[in-house]
């Protein structure tokens, strides 16, 4: 057994990569390396970029009402004005001239 | 006096390209442990370029001299099994892992160390990795079970059983300098 163990301590000699590993394992490390922040940093960071997705998709939403309110507001006037006018135009061509639409002259 | 481990990991947090003195510095016993595992210099290159990019991931948990080459070895260990074991699954065989004919283990040495080799490459995979640790790294038993995470007493089972293994295997393939026609 001592032959065996001295056998394999022998076989297991000290074994070098080949040349130009330092520089692969350093190609690897560039391509995948992350900005070294510190854990906390990580986390605000992405915090902060929620809150502000949030604050920004919250004032979109109040303002696409505040426009669709007073869209329709301006809607309903220029609707309310055509009826006017249009109900004027009936009146005339339904009332004699010289009355107005009480009747009185 | 050469800089200490916790002075290149200090300079590597710093500087990131620093990290190539940590390489250079360990790269014997990641590639020569794993080569010693497959006896396939591509593939232990693989895994030992593996093994660093997961060093620069965690550097910033590296706490200590001591720490930096336990968890190198700890990691190259880990690596070298899983690998292993999912070689397993394939159903086929990556080309640069097979061994041309004449060739298995052999380093130009005829000696029965260079054969031997061979023989270990055939051991289950934790085994193979207790015979690695034990006469590779000249580690003791407490320091493989707390690499491989096991207890100590079943490191000095694993290591009786793969060197008994060895030896019948040696017994039942005798194993000397072959010319081609006769094997002593």
């Amino acid at each position: 057994m001592e032959e065996l163990e001295s056998e394999l301590r022998r076989g297991f000699r000290a074994m070098d990569p080949p040349d130009g590993f330092t520089e692969r394992v350093m190609v690897r490390v560039r391509s995948e390396r992350l900005p070294r922040t510190r854990y906390w940093q990580r986390w605000g960071l992405v915090g902060a970029v929620a809150a502000s997705l949030v604050v920004s998709v919250v004032g979109f939403q109040q303002r696409q009402d505040a426009a669709g309110a007073e869209q329709a507001e301006a809607e309903l006037l220029y609707a309310l004005q055509l009826a006017g006018s249009k109900l004027n135009r009936a009146t005339d061509a339904v009332l004699p001239s010289n009355l107005d639409a009480e009747g009185r002259e | 006096m050469p800089p200490e481990n916790r002075e290149l990991v200090d300079a590597a947090l710093r500087d990131p390209e620093a990290f190539s003195a940590i390489v250079d510095r360990h790269k014997g016993t990641v590639y020569g442990l794993a080569y010693h595992f497959f006896q396939n210099a591509t593939t232990a290159e693989d895994v030992a370029q593996d093994v660093y990019l997961e060093l620069f991931k965690n550097l910033d948990r590296i706490e200590t001299d001591l720490h930096l080459g336990f968890w190198l070895r700890q990691t190259t260990t880990r690596k070298c099994i899983d690998y292993t074991r999912r070689q397993k699954h394939r159903r086929y065989e990556p080309l640069e892992n097979v061994v041309e004919p004449g060739k298995e283990a052999n380093h130009g040495d005829p000696l029965l160390a260079g054969q031997l080799m061979g023989k270990v490459k055939q051991l289950p995979d934790k085994m193979r990795a207790v015979i690695v640790l034990r006469f590779h790294q000249d580690l003791k038993l407490t320091e493989i079970a707390e690499i491989l995470e096991i207890p100590v007493n079943t490191v000095k089972t694993t290591l009786r059983r793969g060197l008994a293994r060895l030896r019948d295997k040696i017994v039942a393939e005798p194993v000397g300098i072959h010319d081609g026609r006769t094997r002593i």
